[in-house]
């Protein structure tokens, strides 16, 4: 089912409706049931492969917590994780090559046709996660395989997070909140805009980044220019679209998951920008792969650090799919922070002698360039495309590729102005922005601007309607 | 609970108003100032018309086809043609003419390009489809929604003064912008069997052969990559039913020299005023029109 279709919208109302009407003692069974169906409508028997997944990673993790200081358990765990993500996912690229070294015409990846490996990228490292929490203390071993069943399946963010952390999520599901008036609107407030941004901005850039990717060495350098400025935010729009629909949808329940954006675009470089963007996941990375790497490194001293560094980003790329553009994707994170590691004190003593804002915004600005540049790797199918895309860059014939008889999505030179002007607002100038966001969304007589603002999202998205096109995240 | 029911109910009222005002505004504002909108009205309060000539077509003949000027050359002659049009519209334009007036054209110029496919199998252009006699208005007709390109435009006239200085002769429309043809021919064939099998070109040869009108068809100049290496013609062409037109190819690369690729398009495949108007003189001593001096 898809999250941004009027079907979804229609079920989470119901379900929402339900979930409340019912006594608490039965909110727990009920949401599982809500989300192994909506597990379900992507293959019928996914979810009996999520239970089982969940299965050995709840006796695990029990075995992992009675028995502390004996490791087996543990690292029979995370093999089992990472094996049955390799074997989903990456089998094409790692498991099969090998295979058919010994002249075997064996497909182990035709198992993932099969099992399809939906949202495996997402809740293997919430299964990792849980299983090194436990390992390391930081939390106890679920007891009850009900809750860490839906801790993996819960719908909202089943399809591409935002990566939960289980001594996050299992908290908030010892005793699902009964109804809650400002849950409600707080939810689907923030539904709304959600998709606003998946369907009003991001559906309308997809075909031209899309489409110009499948086909680079036809494209005209002042189009790639065009491109290479439109798809980080293309990727924003689209996943923290997806995004504030999970949080919303989850926040109507009564649940709150961890935050994925943080206004990234706003970031003065790559290091702090990664503390923004896909929060979840470069979280994840630094917390279970860069700090435990570094601390058992530590003895190397800044080599341990540089190590760390640079497998944590490689894997960092990979999770995204396994090929040598996302490993570069990966490999060029790494060299931008070491960079920005090193050269910290110079910067700092460069940046003294300009004024503080034109410091701020060449950073910015510097950081968003990077950023693009990087994300070439993202979208091309090959190193081939990434080479073809950079080598065309040159090729310029100064036209406008929007004259007046093209079709482009024009409304987007309001839409998207609007949304960095409010994001400009929260990031310098808060208190303005408070007074606005207090006068605007809390104050009965800011009633009617309210309802004014979201008829407004409404019919934007009635006029774009609620056409399917995938999240750029629900591949991986 | 109750207290979410209420502000629901509330809010769902309001936006029902709103959605209302803001449809009858907005219809208002696409009405008066949307080139299809203004066209289409025109053409359903002719009184009278003694038109020698109808084109139809899509954008590419509202931009490229100099109605006026056929006009001064005396073929007294209307641009029917719309932004985006299929052949199925052009079918129920060309009836509904015949059905509103007494006086039947001599000819009708059905202005077709490279994609006559596409075009052949769309839908009705939402605007003529809006003001068709008859026609039940339903939830789909939501203005805001029915006309999302009309709003384009209008969002492109706002912020563009050159496009906004664009306008409505005899149902041309013109622009005096300059784009550049930098493509390069593909040397393509004319595929004259797409014509003879497109359903809705079927039924227009129908109606005219009906209406003692002559019908001529023409495959419309494109950008230098869409042009052909074919014979200008003209082909005769037979449909199943009988019918018959005649197909010029005005999209071969001997008819296009008259183009200058620098100066003569607006952009994508569409005439500017100047090119528009070198365009129509060419047709017309390439189609031996019957002239009324």
């Amino acid at each position: 089912m898809d999250i941004t279709s009027l079907k979804f919208v229609i079920f989470l109302f119901i379900a929402v409706l339900i979930h409340h009407v019912l006594p608490s003692k039965y909110r727990l069974g009920y949401l599982i049931v809500l989300s192994i169906g909506f597990v379900a409508t992507f293959r019928i028997y996914l979810p009996l492969y999520v239970i089982l997944y969940t299965y050995v990673n709840f006796y695990l993790g029990n075995r992992i917590n009675d028995n502390k200081g004996d490791k087996p358990f543990f690292y029979a765990g995370i093999i089992i994780n990472l094996s049955q993500l390799i074997l989903l996912r990456y089998a094409s690229f790692s498991i099969d090559p090998l295979i058919s070294l010994f002249g075997s015409g064996l497909k182990v990846s035709a198992i993932s046709e099969f099992i399809v490996p939906i949202g495996i990228s997402y809740y293997t490292l919430q299964g990792i996660g849980y299983l090194i929490n436990i390992n390391m203390g930081w939390e106890k071993a679920e007891t009850n395989f009900l809750r860490l069943l839906l801790y993996i399946t819960f719908f909202p963010k089943f399809l591409s997070g935002p990566i939960e952390r289980s001594n996050h999520f299992l908290i908030q599901i010892e005793s699902l909140k009964g109804f809650s008036v400002e849950n409600i609107i707080s939810g689907f407030r923030i539904i709304l805009m959600g998709l606003f941004k998946k369907i009003v901005i991001a559906n309308q850039l997809a075909p031209y980044i899309i489409n110009t990717y499948k086909d680079i060495d036809r494209a005209p350098g002042d189009t790639l220019w065009l491109l290479l400025i439109m798809q980080p935010l293309y990727l924003y729009f689209d996943f923290s679209g997806y995004t504030d629909i999970a949080i919303g949808s989850s926040k109507l329940f009564g649940i709150n998951l961890l935050p994925n954006f943080n206004r990234p675009f706003f970031s003065k470089n790559m290091t702090i920008f990664w503390k923004r963007f896909h929060i979840s996941l470069s979280s994840w990375f630094n917390d279970y792969v860069f700090r435990q790497l570094s601390f058992r490194l530590r003895k190397l001293g800044v080599i341990a650090t540089l190590t760390a560094l640079l497998i944590t980003w490689t894997l960092f790329g990979i999770w995204h799919g396994a090929g040598w553009t996302f490993m570069f994707l990966g490999l060029l994170q790494a060299l931008a922070i070491t960079y920005e590691f090193f050269t910290k004190k110079w910067r700092a003593i460069l940046f003294s002698k300009v004024p503080e804002k034109a410091g701020l915004w060449i950073g910015r600005l510097s950081t968003y360039l990077f950023f693009s540049l990087a994300l070439t790797f993202f979208f091309a199918p090959d190193m081939r495309s990434v080479i073809s895309f950079f080598k065309k860059l040159s090729d310029l014939s100064f036209s406008i590729p929007l004259d007046g008889i093209s079709t482009a999505p024009f409304m987007l030179i309001i839409y998207i102005p609007i949304l960095w002007i409010i994001e400009l607002l929260q990031e310098d100038y808060s208190h303005l922005y408070q007074k606005f966001e207090l006068k605007l969304l809390y104050d009965p007589k800011g009633l009617l601007l309210r309802w004014t603002l979201y008829s407004i999202i409404l019919t934007t998205l009635i006029i774009e309607g609620f056409k399917n096109q995938q999240f750029v995240y629900a591949n991986f | 609970m109750r207290k979410i029911s209420t502000i629901t109910i509330q809010f769902l009222l309001f936006f029902a108003l709103f959605s209302l005002l803001l449809n009858s505004l907005y219809l208002i504002v696409i009405m008066r100032t949307d080139w299809d909108f203004r066209k289409r009205i025109e053409s359903l309060k002719f009184t009278n018309p003694e038109f020698d000539l109808l084109i139809l077509g899509s954008s590419l003949a509202q931009y490229g086809i100099d109605s006026e000027l056929m006009t001064d050359k005396g073929l007294n002659s209307y641009n029917m043609a719309l932004v985006g049009n299929s052949i199925k519209t052009c079918q129920i334009q060309l009836q509904e003419y015949l059905e509103r007036y007494t006086i039947r054209p001599k000819y009708v110029i059905l202005a077709a390009n490279t994609f006559l496919e596409e075009f052949d199998q769309n839908g009705i252009h939402p605007v003529v489809e809006f003001t068709m006699h008859q026609q039940k208005i339903d939830l789909n007709d939501i203005p805001i929604s029915k006309f999302r390109w009309q709003g384009t435009e209008l969002l492109k006239k706002a912020f563009s003064a050159e496009y906004r200085s664009g306008y409505l002769s005899s149902g041309q429309l013109r622009r005096s912008k300059i784009v550049a043809d930098e493509t390069e021919n593909n040397y393509m064939q004319l595929d004259v069997d797409k014509y003879e099998s497109a359903e809705w070109v079927r039924k227009i040869a129908n109606i005219c052969e009906k209406e003692n009108i002559e019908l001529i068809l023409i495959e419309i100049p494109g950008v230098n990559e869409t042009q052909n290496s074919s014979q200008i013609g003209p082909y005769k062409l037979s449909f199943q039913d009988k019918s018959t037109a005649t197909l010029y190819n005005l999209n071969s690369i001997e008819f296009c020299k008259f183009i200058d690729p620098e100066k003569d398009w607006v952009g994508l495949s569409h005439f500017n005023t100047t090119g528009a108007a070198k365009f129509t003189m060419k047709m017309l001593n390439t189609i031996p029109f019957n002239v009324s001096q």
